[in-house]
């Protein structure tokens, strides 16, 4: 006879072992590691410095966006976006590195927390949205190609960074 | 190095924004309820056979309703209701997710068991072709769905997602033999629906999408089928013990998948076997003939008419070969039935009008070992996802 595994203790140890992982905390807040991204990136795109990130106000509904200008020497030299932006059922968190012509240097997916769609994490596809420089929403959408089995995740971050961008460019009237 | 943070706000001004924010939805104003669906409508027309007439068939094949619900941003209960053919309703999914960490979460309840391509990606709009691949019916019992507990997360870093499930197995024996060698293990999905459990099988996947439009799939799955027979069942009876040993099956189920995506062209294929083992005494007790091993594949390729023209529409044309075979090998003298060794040849277009809306048309060439005959047949339908 096959044994029989005991499915209760197995269930036991299987979910005690999960409830451990738990106790870390899961913010909504950018953290320590998501600053940590941040300033790799910035150090790469525009060298190693001290900068100050100053972040200012674009009252809009998207109240997870947050806007920062990027100071090196009191210059502004970069903006930096941050927000969330729901794949089919939970946010994942980004940021969008822009020159001060705002033009889209680096978007990066900071957290993603949903089983589908969690392709658009490659770095290797989000360079398609780096000098994509486009005046409308849609020729802005052509110009990046679609992931089979992540068509959601895919639409709502060129949805969200094409919204972003915009706004701020709106309002510093570039 | 320093780096500050100022988070103090400088200067404030109003920007009228049209672009619907979907994210306050989700945690927001809203209580978290979601709603959404995806179905296909079909029209299937078989050719002529000689002068044999044969009808068509229109059928609302399936439509499936997500119900969903975040009760705070780490808990949130997951469920599709499936109609099958207007009046079939199942539960297809019903699942708990909690979020573990920022890139790992833990599901419980009735879910998608992560074998290949389909069983896990089958809106109607993602897939070319009116019908599912038969690889993912034959082989991989789609929509395979059980009751399980899974781990499920990524590493952005390695651009890898991966999936670990402990899950009920199939019912191949309630009093009789479920499986054939026909439909191979099919017959046997519990669904959730009442389903028992003797042994705990266990799956797993890991897709890698480090490329540019390219993403890699590798799925396993290893487990015993389920057996009434070993409800109360006296283990020191040695006789009973052996019988219904013999109503059960060993299953090693092995998946390879990729998906391209380069411009206009697009290119999927997928590779299944299974091995099953203890078919000899299985197929000796039912009298059935499940082979021992079970294998499948499909080659596509797909190019995007529309690709160069100023429309977020595609008009996508594809072939595909496709070649599944539920007696591969067999096991104990049972002579192998070459009329389930089946090949397709579909050809099409889709053509997607929205993001999550697709008129279809195809024609396929249906043709076996075991006969000379190849049959044809064109299917028309409408494919939604929303």
């Amino acid at each position: 006879m096959k044994i029989i595994i005991n499915i209760s203790k197995v269930l036991i140890v299987t979910i005690g072992t999960l409830l451990f992982f738990s106790f870390s905390s899961v913010s909504l807040e950018e953290g320590k590691r998501d600053w940590e991204k941040i300033n790799n990136s910035v150090d790469k795109i525009f060298g190693n410095a001290d900068y100050n990130f100053i972040q200012f106000e674009i009252k809009q509904k998207n109240k997870f966006s947050k806007y920062y200008s990027i100071q090196k020497n009191d210059i502004t030299i970069a903006y930096l976006i941050t927000d969330k932006s729901p794949s089919k059922f939970h946010l994942f968190d980004y940021f969008v590195l822009c020159n001060t012509k705002l033009e889209i240097k680096k978007v990066k997916i900071l957290n993603y927390r949903e089983d589908y769609g969690g392709e658009i994490c490659s770095k290797n596809w989000l360079k398609q949205f780096e000098n994509n420089n486009a005046n409308s929403s849609l020729e802005f959408n052509t110009k990046i190609d679609g992931i089979s089995g992540a068509t959601i995740s895919v639409n709502s971050l060129k949805n969200s960074v094409w919204f972003n961008t915009k706004s701020l460019k709106e309002f510093l009237g570039l | 190095m320093k780096k500050t943070i100022l988070t103090g706000i400088l200067f404030s001004m109003f920007i009228v924004v049209s672009a619907q924010n979907r994210a306050e939805k989700i945690i927001g104003s809203n209580e978290g309820l979601h709603i959404g669906g995806y179905g296909q409508i079909d029209f299937n027309l078989p050719t002529r056979d000689g002068s044999i007439h044969r009808n068509g068939t229109l059928d609302v094949h399936r439509f499936v309703t997500f119900i969903g619900y975040n009760f705070n941003e780490k808990t949130s209960f997951v469920s599709e209701i499936e109609f099958e053919h207007v009046s079939e309703v199942f539960v297809e999914q019903a699942f708990l997710n909690y979020i573990l960490e920022n890139n790992m979460s833990l599901s419980a309840g009735l879910m998608l068991v992560p074998m290949g391509i389909q069983n896990l990606y089958h809106e109607p709009p993602t897939f070319n072709g009116v019908e599912r691949t038969n690889v993912d019916k034959y082989i991989v019992p789609t929509t395979w769905r059980e009751m399980g507990i899974s781990l499920s997360g990524r590493s952005i870093q390695n651009s890898l997602n991966y999936k670990v499930m402990m899950v009920n197995g199939f019912n191949g024996y309630d009093g009789e033999g479920v499986f054939s060698g026909k439909t191979g293990l099919r017959s046997g999905r519990q669904k959730g629906a009442k389903s028992y459990i003797t042994f705990p099988d266990f799956a797993a996947r890991v897709s890698y999408y480090g490329y540019k439009g390219l993403n890699l799939g590798l799925s396993a799955y290893l487990g015993d089928s389920e057996s009434t027979m070993y409800d109360g069942l006296d283990l020191s009876d040695d006789a009973s013990v052996a019988f219904a040993d013999s109503t059960i099956i060993g299953i090693q189920m092995i998946g390879v998948d990729a998906r391209y995506k380069l411009g206009a062209l697009q290119f999927r294929g997928q590779y299944i076997v299974a091995n099953l083992s203890n078919t000899v005494q299985y197929n000796g007790k039912t009298d059935s003939d499940l082979a021992s091993v079970m294998a499948g594949y499909y080659s596509e390729i797909g190019y995007n008419l529309l690709n160069n023209c100023e429309t977020e529409n595609e008009l996508i044309g594809f072939c595909r070969y496709e070649n599944y075979n539920t007696h591969v090998e067999t096991a104990g003298g049972l002579e192998i039935n070459e009329a389930y060794n089946r090949t397709d040849i579909t050809f099409g277009i889709g053509f997607k009008v929205a993001g999550g809306a697709m008129f279809k048309a195809d024609y396929q060439i249906l043709s076996n070992e075991g006969s000379e005959d190849k049959k044809g047949q064109f299917n028309f339908g409408t494919a939604i996802w929303f």
